[in-house]
């Protein structure tokens, strides 16, 4: 069919970007002076996380969005979309934080601001999912995810600047170091870094609207079925 | 050996990597083939009202 072929060309298009990106990571980009090549994860670790704030972003707006109005689905089914995405995402930054904090600080967790408030993010994203599909669709369930999907949002500016408020065993920010100063990295470094976290946001926003429209097309099916295909 | 260095590196980040392929890429194909799966049911769906 051709809208199956569209999307496959679409995902292989992404696929060679992504790989691409994590070759020029693994084999361009220069070995860390104290780290070595374990650091290596970082390529895929921050684009991963931002990846997840623009998810909780973009679950952040459709909710305030569906409180206005509240009788679209729309809004929902987006929010449902981005929060399995974002769900995805968040789970890979941990699971990849966790990799790299074992050979580099010695544990695979510690209850650090940033570990913590991150794991909150995936939790309150299962409980997205759980209070979606707990309730009937309608109104009052649109109402309820969108106050959830409001509170998540307002997560993610908490992890962000959480190394800056605490004092916390993960790194400071990186790329835009606290009170506007320039990134410390190896310029090699910083540009495949920043072109990884852009990418990954792109591919997170694909995902988002492709889950979207299997959503809707899951609704129209129900909804035919029910009417017994009348 | 400087701290935190491990002795082999080699097995964390082919770990990394590869539970991004399958996040990511298991997610982007399992989308694809329930597109496919709902575009055929709806298909004899509406075939069928006819």
């Amino acid at each position: 069919m051709k809208q199956g072929g569209n999307l496959m060309l679409k995902l292989s298009i992404l696929f060679i970007a992504i790989a691409i990106h994590w070759l020029l990571a693994w084999f361009w980009v220069p070995v860390d002076q104290m780290q070595g090549e374990v650091y290596k994860i970082i390529y895929l670790h921050v684009p991963s996380a931002f990846a997840a704030f623009w998810c909780a972003g973009v679950l952040f707006v459709v909710s305030i969005l569906s409180l206005r109005n509240s009788q679209a689905s729309r809004y929902v089914q987006l929010g449902k979309a981005a929060t399995e995405v974002g769900l995805i995402f968040t789970i890979l930054t941990l699971a990849t934080g966790s990799i790299w904090g074992k050979p580099t600080w010695g544990t695979w967790w510690t209850w650090d601001a940033r570990l913590t408030t991150t794991l909150l993010l995936s939790l309150l994203f299962v409980g997205w999912l759980l209070l979606h599909n707990s309730m009937d669709s309608g109104p009052s369930r649109n109402r309820s995810c969108a106050i959830l999907g409001i509170l998540i949002g307002a997560d993610v500016p908490i992890i962000y600047k959480s190394v800056t408020f605490w004092r916390t065993l993960h790194q400071p920010q990186t790329i835009l170091r606290p009170g506007g100063g320039t990134s410390t990295m190896d310029p090699d470094m910083l540009i495949v870094l920043v072109s990884g976290v852009v990418l990954m946001v792109v591919v997170a926003q694909f995902l988002i609207l492709e889950r979207r429209k299997n959503i809707e097309l899951d609704a129209e099916l129900t909804e035919l079925s029910l009417n017994g295909g009348q | 050996m400087m701290y935190g260095e491990p002795t082999n590196p080699i097995p964390f980040v082919v770990a990394s990597y590869a539970l991004g392929a399958i996040g990511i890429f298991g997610y982007a194909l399992w989308v694809y083939f329930h597109r496919k799966k709902l575009t055929e049911y709806l298909s004899v769906l509406k075939s069928n009202r006819r």
